[in-house]
């Protein structure tokens, strides 16, 4: 049933109290695409770790709509920005339209459990706009979030009744995405970060809401003062560009500091690190035993494909596992037995080192993380900070010793190995 | 091709910095690029448009490890309003430094000798064009020189149109981009 046109729905928040949307986004919502969201949990299987780690991707993509939200209402709400951005009224309301449509629907395009089923998603063909001469990469789950969101949101999206008159082409909304099949234009390269930048939304919000359900205060920081803080800079010979105001620098800081301490504390975690891996080996033999041979989701490349790879959800999944449709890793979830952290190394393993390794894994299985990085955590310390008085513009590492001072990512490479076959006191030496 | 490993990345990056002390992690940035781009040196990074031109937070990533590794230092400057850091080998990274594929050095030799009189502004500029050509290719849009030109001048209003045909003739001229 098609929502109300003038009617304003809340829907609770555990950061925000309330997010809003109207008529147009509460029919998104209702779409079977967006409600598969309920069954993508956030943080994949991290509530092996931290049992409150359990929420969806459904609950953050609305906080996102509202972080997104209160971000460009403080940066239209000061003339100087205004002027900076050359807005009219009726452009502002256009463009937040946009940005609140690219945050609502930024995740619908997740694998079950998050990044950790990417592993199965195929390799980008040579015609795909983002391919380069020799790449060897894979699609990405906002490939297939644009793919979702031309097959089966274009309709809603220009031709909902609410907001009709704002003539909304999908185009704009999959450029804030990344969408490289879109032209360019100033708007998007601009705002695109208010999506996926160094101050995004999505990060101000997971930081706070995976925080607050895992009881870790590591992620805490002062949201209206960062909200209060989002600035449009722009020097002499630059365009635009998103930024902390100068006086703000020291939230900015422990952003970047409460991000560090999530990555290091929870998404890093050894055990939540294991389990991607049993993850990305279950989500194979799951697509082999559904009709996928060679183990990889459909591409995004049809809407029969997107409609395919809908089916697949966390539900699924589990149900999987349980049928032992996912293999020993499978077993391997549902009976909680990971691979046991057997040694970890802080620097590059040598190459007889790694010898050493290989020989362990072939005997006993293990599991080798190497750098634990991971891509769609990736860590981005410098923040750019403007002072509109001088019209100067610098990185946070500049400014804060302590951010300056900061090293990069946790490195560590980690051995694991099954413990069924080596043995629970078994002792890797090199 | 082969993908280059991340370790070769970061020799590629000590031998820019070496043979251009002091230059700005901008510039490298731009310089990358242009080595994957135009030289295809298959270096896997993602690089995407943002206000300064093409930009891949992974380049930042290896530039940062560096950094910490002790193999290059990083200094800030200022220009123009604008606070950056300039980049120069340590002690210890130019003992780390190790010779490049010979084809690779040919590569890095041309595009350094193209960019070493440029300014950020000119190599923003410069792989500005160079994105957005390679972008209208793969989408099979009409590329002649008015449209790339026109598109940069959309989206890079500080740069008048007459420098950005100037910039495409150079690049079109260096066979950087095709017609």
């Amino acid at each position: 049933m098609a929502s109300k046109l003038d009617k304003e729905y809340k829907v609770r928040d555990l950061i925000y109290g309330f997010v809003k949307l109207d008529a147009q986004e509460m029919d998104i919502v209702n779409l079977p695409a967006f409600q598969r969201l309920r069954r993508i949990k956030q943080l994949s299987l991290t509530d092996m770790v931290y049992p409150g780690a359990s929420y969806t991707r459904f609950e953050h993509s609305l906080g996102v709509v509202q972080m997104a939200t209160d971000m460009f209402d403080n940066i239209v709400s000061k003339d100087d920005n205004l002027k900076r951005l050359q807005l009219k009224p009726g452009g502002i309301f256009r463009i937040k339209k946009i940005i609140r449509l690219a945050a609502l629907l930024h995740d619908i395009g997740h694998a079950p459990f998050s990044h950790a089923g990417e592993e199965s998603m195929p390799l980008l063909p040579s015609n795909h706009p983002k391919y380069e001469l020799g790449d060897s990469k894979r699609y990405e789950h906002e490939d297939y979030s644009i793919a979702i969101i031309r097959y089966l949101c274009k309709d809603i999206i220009e031709k909902h009744p609410f907001g009709e008159e704002l003539g909304i082409k999908v185009d704009e909304v999959t450029a804030l995405l990344g969408d490289e099949s879109v032209q360019p234009t100033r708007p998007t390269i601009l705002w695109k970060e208010l999506i996926s930048g160094q101050l995004d939304a999505d990060r101000a919000d997971y930081l706070l809401r995976d925080s607050l359900h895992i009881g870790v205060n590591y992620g805490i920081y002062d949201r209206n003062r960062f909200i209060n803080c989002v600035t449009i800079g722009k020097l002499k010979d630059s365009d635009c560009f998103l930024a902390i105001e100068d006086g703000g620098w020291h939230v900015a800081e422990s952003l970047v500091i409460a991000r560090y301490q999530m990555y290091s504390q929870v998404y890093f975690h050894p055990v939540r690190r294991i389990f991607d891996y049993h993850l990305s080996q279950a989500t194979k033999e799951v697509l082999k035993s559904l009709k996928y041979g060679d183990g990889l989701f459909p591409e995004p490349t049809s809407q029969q494909n997107v409609l395919e790879y809908l089916e697949i959800d966390d539900c699924k999944m589990y149900s999987a596992f349980k049928d032992s449709n996912g293999g020993n890793h499978g077993r391997i979830i549902m009976q909680r037995e990971p691979y046991k952290l057997k040694k970890s190394w802080d620097e590059e393993l040598t190459d007889a080192d790694r010898i050493n390794v290989n020989s362990a894994i072939g005997q006993y299985e293990g599991y080798l993380d190497e750098g634990a990085i991971t891509k769609w955590y990736k860590f981005d310390k410098d923040i750019i900070i403007f002072n509109k008085e001088t019209q100067r513009s610098y990185p946070l590492s500049y400014k804060s010793k302590l951010i300056k001072a900061m090293s990069g990512l946790p490195k560590e490479t980690r051995l694991y190995l099954n413990t069924e076959k080596c043995g629970a006191d078994y002792e890797f030496a090199i | 091709m082969q993908i280059m490993s991340s370790q070769y990345n970061k020799n590629i990056i000590l031998n820019i910095i070496e043979q251009y002390p002091g230059l700005g992690k901008t510039a490298v940035m731009k310089i990358l690029y242009m080595l994957q781009q135009v030289k295809n040196i298959n270096l896997n990074y993602d690089f995407t448009i943002y206000t300064y031109g093409p930009y891949s937070a992974e380049v930042v990533e290896d530039i940062d490890d560096l950094i910490e590794d002790s193999l290059i230092d990083s200094c800030a400057y200022e220009y123009n309003n604008y606070v950056g850091y300039n980049l120069n080998l340590t002690t210890m990274g130019k003992t780390k430094l190790s010779k490049l594929a010979t084809k690779d050095e040919a590569k890095i030799k041309d595009v350094l000798s193209f960019v070493e009189d440029k300014h950020a502004k000119d190599l923003e500029l410069l792989s500005t064009i160079i994105f957005i050509e390679n972008q209208y290719a793969k989408n099979q849009w009409t590329k002649e020189q008015d449209d790339i030109v026109g598109k940069v001048a959309e989206i890079k209003p500080h740069f008048n149109r007459e420098k950005i045909s100037m910039a495409y003739t150079t690049l079109l001229e260096k066979k950087y981009i095709k017609t």
